[in-house]
């Protein structure tokens, strides 16, 4: 116990990282199935108005700040040192203080819960005027900006560790472009972490001040503006959604070409493509104001439509690396094409809401919610199972059960889809998101109830997955350094490590260096 | 070396340009300080990187460089483990307490840091 508490080991935090991301989705998780029985039927009264407010709150911020943005930290602490041949990250000591301030944030936010009033219920965006009153909640709410303020500071310091290690751990041969994509996609990720958390711990403590110490940031009564909160929200927001999908790109590039048997294709424009989506999205945040009437509409209408580029650029990679590959569909495969389908849904109503006559019409209500469930539900989360199937066996040497694992594939696929595309129709027929009961009007009954179906059926896919990891876990069958046949040089060390990664290093002459290794005739020839 | 400086020039020559467009499309004034500033913050670190970095010799940069020729290279002391940074994260959560609720609270987080800084600081000279 001690030895964890005190460990400045990366792969050790990763797995704080991910243990604690884990606990985190099963509450948020729990949450959510909460949220669709309220809704499973019109007029339903399970939880109060602002019960209902505090769950939703509640489960907003902890899938965004406490599993799927630091799901991608903690994978990046575990993988790219070793990605890099590293004995370790930067600075270590910096990365231990990271975690545990992220594991407070974390207990800090459901604290509130505990609270006179109950947690927050502001939603996870916190919007002035209602978070800075203490109309809805009083220490639940302050809790809550502790603790988005803790997760910021602990962002930024893995953010640093990040790019100090990228930059200066290189083993011997592995230059930046030799260096694996999801090596690649941790450093856009830490350098747009670098730009835009700032503005969000910027914000938490004005709004502290407003709260506690008469400032009037956001108080039009005395000279304030409620649209600059959004500015300054926002300026990190939407980098945020970015943060928590670009990791996952790398995720996916790296499976795919493995379980394909090919090298990745495209790779320049893979990494070019990431450091353009990281580019254009520090400048699209007010596309979540256009309704404001206070924002330039056209500049970022334009913006947002222009990360579609660099996105189908990846799409086309993707397919390419695919295309005439032994495309083998193991557990970590089929998560990763399920990501590729859902995201598709996500990314095309994204371009459509970029266009402000259809914001116009969808904002706040569930179209709203299809969409980005579609991208960091049907996104990231699916890619988080692929990536935990994928590394299970460098992490823990054993591999995940793949009957189980095609179970859970299955079930979440089918519930997910079953849960969020009625959203898509919910929303378009006018149901506006973040109520607590509805009529049965138009086709909001059935619609709801199907999605609520949904829900229980992803609730079954968990099961399945919590009960993988646990037999897996009891029966430990040994599978060898490297059962994937993979191409990165994590590859080519033992499973799991040894604490300071390699034994021995292979030559790093390409960006496989651990199929190289297996190959010495071809890598010869290259 | 080159890729940092050209990865940073590039960005904030981006950032430039998008805070240029969006203050003639939009004279608004915060938005396109948010981006001035993150122009000026990637050109610092790709002038910082030009600067006082021009000299460093970091073996990841050598596509050639062999294993044993890196032997010696000091890469600092990679610790394994420490009580302070933890201790540290309770620290900064007392102190926000503090802001909020306590000023008891506040200095005593603020003298947990401190303490925590101290330690830390020792660690480092030790190794």
């Amino acid at each position: 116990m001690i030895e964890w508490l005190t460990s400045t080991n990366h792969k050790k935090i990763g797995i704080l990282y991910l243990g604690t991301t884990f606990l985190f989705f099963i509450v948020a998780g729990i949450l959510s199935l909460c949220i669709r029985l309220q809704l499973a039927r019109p007029d339903q009264d399970l939880f109060s108005a602002h019960a209902y407010n505090q769950i939703f709150t509640l489960h907003g911020t902890a899938m965004i700040f406490l599993v799927i943005a630091p799901f991608g930290f903690g994978l990046g602490n575990y993988l790219v040192p070793l990605q890099i041949g590293a004995p370790d990250m930067a600075f270590p000591r910096l990365n231990a203080f990271g975690v545990w301030l992220f594991i407070l944030s974390g207990l800090t936010v459901f604290a509130g819960i505990f609270a006179q009033g109950g947690a927050a219920s502001a939603g996870w965006t916190a919007y002035a005027p209602l978070s800075t009153t203490d109309a809805g909640t009083g220490a639940g709410q302050d809790l809550w900006i502790l603790g988005i303020l803790m997760n910021s500071i602990a962002t930024i310091t893995v953010a640093i560790n990040f790019v100090a290690t990228i930059f200066l751990f290189r083993a011997p041969g592995m230059t930046m472009w030799r260096m694996p994509i999801f090596t690649w996609e941790i450093l856009a990720t830490a350098l747009m972490i670098l730009m835009a958390f700032p503005s969000l711990a910027c914000v938490s403590c004005e709004l502290l001040l407003e709260r506690h110490y008469g400032a009037h940031f956001f108080d039009p009564n005395a000279g304030g503006d409620p649209i600059l909160y959004q500015h300054l929200f926002w300026f990190f927001g939407h980098p945020e959604v970015y943060v928590m999908i670009l990791p996952f790109f790398g995720v996916i590039t790296e499976i795919v070409a493995v379980f394909s048997h090919k090298p990745v294709f495209g790779y320049v424009g893979l990494v070019l493509s990431a450091f353009a989506i990281a580019g254009l999205s520090m400048g699209v945040w007010a596309h979540h104001m256009f309704t404001t009437g206070a924002v330039a509409n056209g500049f970022f209408s334009g913006m947002s439509f222009l990360i579609a580029v660099p996105t189908g650029v990846k799409f086309w990679n993707w397919i390419g690396t695919m295309w005439k590959g032994k495309i083998e569909l193991s557990t970590p495969m089929l998560f990763s094409v399920g990501f590729l389908l859902n995201f598709l849904i996500g990314g095309i109503t994204g371009v459509m809401v970029a266009s402000p006559p259809i914001d116009y019409h969808t904002e706040d209500s569930y179209f709203i919610v299809a969409h980005f469930h579609y991208t960091l539900g049907g996104g990231s989360l699916f890619a988080i199972f692929a990536a935990v199937y994928f590394w299970f066996p460098k992490m823990f040497g054993t591999k995940l059960s793949e009957l189980l694992g095609k179970i859970n594939f299955w079930l979440m696929y089918v519930g997910f889809n079953l849960t969020f595309l009625p959203m898509f129709f919910l929303g378009i027929e006018g149901m506006a998101r973040r109520v607590y009961t509805y009529q049965p009007i138009a086709d909001y009954a059935w619609l709801n109830a199907l999605s609520s179906v949904g829900a229980g059926i992803m609730a079954f896919s968990a099961i399945a997955f919590v009960l993988n990891v646990v037999l897996s876990l009891i029966a430990k069958v040994p599978v060898g350094d490297d059962p994937w046949g993979a191409f990165t040089l994590e590859w080519a060390t033992s499973s799991p490590p040894p604490e300071f990664n390699f034994h021995a290093l292979p030559p790093i002459r390409s960006e496989r260096p651990a199929w190289d290794m297996r190959h010495p005739e071809l890598a010869e020839q290259r | 070396m080159k890729t940092l400086v050209g990865l940073f020039l590039s960005s904030s020559a981006f950032g430039a340009t998008i805070c240029l467009v969006y203050w003639y499309s939009s004279h608004d004034r915060g938005g396109s300080l948010l981006l001035g500033f993150m122009s000026l913050g990637l050109a610092w670190a790709a002038g910082y990187a030009i600067l006082a970095e021009r000299n460093s010799k970091i073996a990841g940069d050598d596509p050639q460089l062999q294993h044993k020729e890196r032997a010696g290279e000091d890469l600092g002391v990679v610790t394994k483990e420490s009580a302070w940074p933890i201790c540290l994260a309770f620290s900064v959560l007392v102190l926000l307490i503090g802001v909020v609720w306590s000023d008891f609270l506040l200095f005593a987080g603020l003298a947990g840091m401190l303490l925590c800084f101290w330690r830390l600081g020792a660690e480092s000279a030790r190794v």
